[in-house]
């Protein structure tokens, strides 16, 4: 099967930074890939490019073989890392909005999932907590049968027992025919679902590999290797 | 791209309503005043749909600039949707919501004027003048949007901060609006022909600068909608 992500020699330059400077990256279907880096090494910059809502300065991405646009935004399910619902909206608007836009969402996937995640369909947007909000987000992301997922820190700001339901909602959503494309911090907590890592840094990825094979050859668990990577 | 337009004027409801409600009751409030305060009443009715207009009209303004400043605009951009889906459910939104305030207006000063001035419209407006007024109506609304839109992409994709990419857009604004008049102005005088309704009042139509705001319309609409689809960034 063809590759569902191709970055070659991806830039992108703001005013006086660049923020990915000639950045290679392949995903293949079926994998989850785990983009790790500090803070201001690039990973929401290829994520935002890789989802249509920034444009690179130089080099290429195409998903699933084309360029973002129209159609790679009906494949891919991105979760950005803001709160970008409507605060008018009840849970189950929120809900109808994602129905009404992308032809692969799935209602019934959507309500067990907000069973799962203990999430009320009559709560408003706005009253929720923050990692209430990330459930909710992510509720909508993997009711969709997309062919790339796109998680930009899913985890943040959620308690540890969250994390797990979150961890878990990922995984057991997860399809074989789909791929997955996450970043975080909290290495520790994600690497066990990770099939391959890329280690980025000041915009170019620095290490790549299969998760497991990492693991091996260097004798450390993929957070004991981030640490040192970037320390 | 319907459900574009749902989804803006559900959003935009609280403040439709809420110009709505007041001129509403702003109206009925001057009704009681008709007997003391006597021309002051319409005046004031005027002065209260004016208010609303330009409330909704900077309302309409933000059906896009939200998107283009704000988080929001990640569940916007991030939809399967053309530029031009994109471009024209804000115009239609607009449209809908400020003729929903021009509405409430209209039907609030006939209840305080008593119906005077639109029996006198029903006796001598002939139909096709109505027909242009509407067409008028709507064309002013979509053109000025169009080029306000244009403006406010422009100045997002070229001044990526916030604040100066806002500056910069009423600075565009300003500029390319002298342009656009300096433009039809050449073009009436080279080509004076015009066509005339004579009625209650003369309406002239210079062919030629219709003809070039026309043209200047579809390459704001065009560009902006390519600019939407292809160069905006979060």
């Amino acid at each position: 099967m063809n590759n569902i992500v191709i970055a070659e020699n991806l830039c992108k330059s703001y005013l006086t930074k660049k923020a990915l400077q000639g950045t290679d990256l392949t995903i293949k279907p079926g994998k989850i890939v785990g983009l790790l880096g500090p803070n201001g090494s690039g990973k929401t910059t290829f994520l935002k490019i890789a989802a249509g809502i920034l444009h690179p300065s130089s080099g290429q991405i195409l998903i699933d073989g084309q360029k973002p646009g129209v159609y790679t935004k009906s494949i891919v399910s991105y979760l950005p890392d803001t709160d970008y619902l409507f605060k008018w909206m009840k849970i189950k608007d929120s809900v109808q909005y994602f129905k009404d836009f992308y032809g692969d969402f799935n209602e019934k996937t959507a309500a067990e999932l907000l069973d799962f995640m203990k999430l009320d369909a009559n709560s408003s947007v706005n009253s929720l907590s923050k990692g209430m909000k990330e459930k909710l987000k992510l509720t909508l992301v993997l009711s969709r049968k997309a062919k790339l997922y796109i998680l930009d820190e899913p985890l943040g700001g959620v308690d540890p027992t969250a994390r797990e339901k979150i961890l878990d909602a990922i995984s057991n959503n997860f399809s074989e025919n789909s791929s997955m494309l996450i970043t975080t911090h909290l290495v520790n907590d994600i690497e066990r679902i990770f099939d391959e890592v890329a280690f980025i840094s000041s915009g170019e990825i620095v290490l790549q590999g299969n998760a497991e094979e990492l693991r091996r050859t260097k004798n450390k668990s993929i957070d004991e290797l981030y640490r040192e990577v970037f320390q | 791209m319907l459900m574009l337009v749902k989804y803006e004027l559900r959003r935009k409801l609280v403040t439709i309503l809420g110009i709505c409600l007041t001129m509403m009751i702003g109206n009925l409030f001057l009704l009681t005043k008709l007997d003391s305060w006597q021309m002051g009443v319409p005046i004031l009715s005027t002065f209260l749909g004016v208010g609303g207009l330009i409330l909704i009209f900077i309302s309409s303004l933000t059906l896009l600039g939200d998107y283009l400043y704000d988080e929001q605009g990640y569940l916007l951009f991030t939809l399967p949707q053309s530029g031009v889906a994109l471009l024209t459910s804000r115009l239609l939104a607009a449209v809908m919501q400020i003729s929903m305030v021009t509405m409430v207006g209209l039907v609030m000063f006939c209840v305080i004027d008593q119906g005077k001035i639109l029996n006198a419209l029903l006796r001598h407006v002939q139909g096709y003048e109505l027909v242009y007024s509407i067409l008028l109506y709507l064309w002013t609304i979509i053109s000025v949007l169009t080029f306000i839109y244009f403006c406010m992409v422009v100045g997002k994709i070229a001044l990526k901060g916030k604040k100066v990419g806002k500056i910069g857009s009423f600075i565009l604004f300003f500029l390319l609006g002298m342009g656009w008049k300096v433009v039809t102005f050449v073009i009436s005088n080279f080509f004076p022909q015009v066509v005339q309704l004579d009625s209650l009042a003369t309406i002239t139509i210079n062919v030629g600068s219709a003809i070039a705001e026309s043209v200047i319309f579809v390459l704001l609409f065009m560009t902006t909608s390519y600019l939407l689809e292809h160069k905006v960034d979060l």
